[in-house]
């Protein structure tokens, strides 16, 4: 019975069902892997590490991104008004584009990491990626002291 | 209600391994963390791996046959030849007396003075008439800056030579008739980088 319906249905850790087109999911490896596995007479699949409103941005995401006929200049509008997101709802993004294997859009949130921090402060950095400065005043400053040329 | 999580560190370190060099010395005074990240062998092993990967490597070409007043030394990156020319030390005449490990020791002649340089083209900076290089920490894996020999040693002439010894680089330096002076950088706990000569052959 391997070739029921065209649907596969993902289900998120807090049970959010999300049915894709099979021909888009099984381009993602771990999905295709697990299709080959799982009971198909049920046809779900599912995602113990991502939540609804995560997976949902990565639907919205696959779907545009597998559109037919679709031009570049699209996709690009498409993936920056995507990245517009809170720090941690990006990282989220990313572990699950992670957990699906899913290196495109894997490679697009690190990009946009990078656009966030680069140039700067150390007070902005902590603050993306929620990090509480555990240094002391003066440890800080001596690792500062020491990679000195890279702070001008 | 609404704590933020911490970043996992897979996702920090990922992220991270596409910073350039600077960005990442920068980005040890975030926290402990991820002082010990970047400061890590695997890590400064991956990033180096990743970077060839997105930036192909540059060639330093060395033109023995130059006119005196043009530059001597320049930067080709693979992807085409007028990338970057070499344009730091000016117009002043420029002699390439040796390299070891990606560090260039020049020489340059500024108003009939001569100057000795170190240089690593890893650190863009321009190095002015400052002996001072960049130089790659061999126990931490990671770039350093670091003083050169001391004012007052620029005397260096045409048979100085770089050399490496053990894990540091040394200038073996012709002073007079057949003196040479072995300059070593020196390290010891608790007290910066320093150049000794550490051995005077007569």
């Amino acid at each position: 019975m391997m070739s029921l319906g065209k649907l596969i249905t993902l289900k998120t850790n807090d049970n959010e069902e999300f049915k894709l087109d099979k021909t888009v999911a099984v381009k993602l490896e771990i999905i295709k892997n697990i299709v080959q596995d799982v009971d198909c007479t049920s046809n779900v699949i599912p995602l113990p590490n991502i939540d609804g409103k995560t997976m949902t941005k990565v639907v919205k995401y696959w779907k545009k991104h597998s559109e037919e006929g679709v031009t570049e200049v699209q996709l690009k509008n498409f993936d920056q008004d995507f990245l517009k997101m809170s720090h941690s709802e990006l990282h989220d993004v990313h572990l699950a584009a992670k957990y699906l294997d899913d290196n495109q859009l894997k490679e697009v949130i690190i990009q946009e990491f990078l656009d966030r921090i680069k140039g700067k402060p150390i007070e902005e950095i902590r603050e993306v990626f929620g990090i509480v400065n555990d240094y002391t005043p003066e440890e800080e400053e001596e690792v500062r002291r020491e990679n000195a040329w890279a702070f001008e | 209600m609404a704590t933020r999580r911490a970043f996992s560190e897979e996702s920090s370190r990922e992220i991270l391994l596409s910073l350039p060099v600077k960005s990442l010395l920068r980005f040890k005074c975030v926290s402990k963390n991820w002082g010990n990240l970047i400061n890590n062998p695997s890590f400064t092993i991956d990033h180096l791996n990743l970077s060839k990967k997105k930036k192909p490597p540059q060639h330093l070409i060395y033109d023995y046959g130059a006119a005196d007043d043009a530059p001597t030394v320049t930067l080709v990156s693979d992807k085409g030849i007028d990338e970057q020319n070499f344009q730091r030390f000016g117009d002043n005449i420029t002699n390439l007396l040796g390299s070891i490990d990606g560090v260039f020791f020049m020489e340059r002649q500024i108003d009939n003075a001569i100057l000795c340089t170190l240089w690593n083209p890893a650190n863009r900076e321009d190095v002015k008439n400052k002996l001072s290089i960049l130089s790659f920490d061999f126990g931490n894996e990671v770039f350093v800056e670091m003083e050169g020999p001391p004012r007052g040693h620029e005397d260096y002439n045409w048979s100085a030579e770089l050399m490496l010894l053990g894990d540091s680089v040394g200038i073996l330096n012709f002073v007079d008739g057949f003196v040479h002076d072995v300059w070593t950088v020196v390290e010891a706990a608790g007290i910066p980088l320093f150049w000794l000569v550490g051995l005077r052959i007569a």
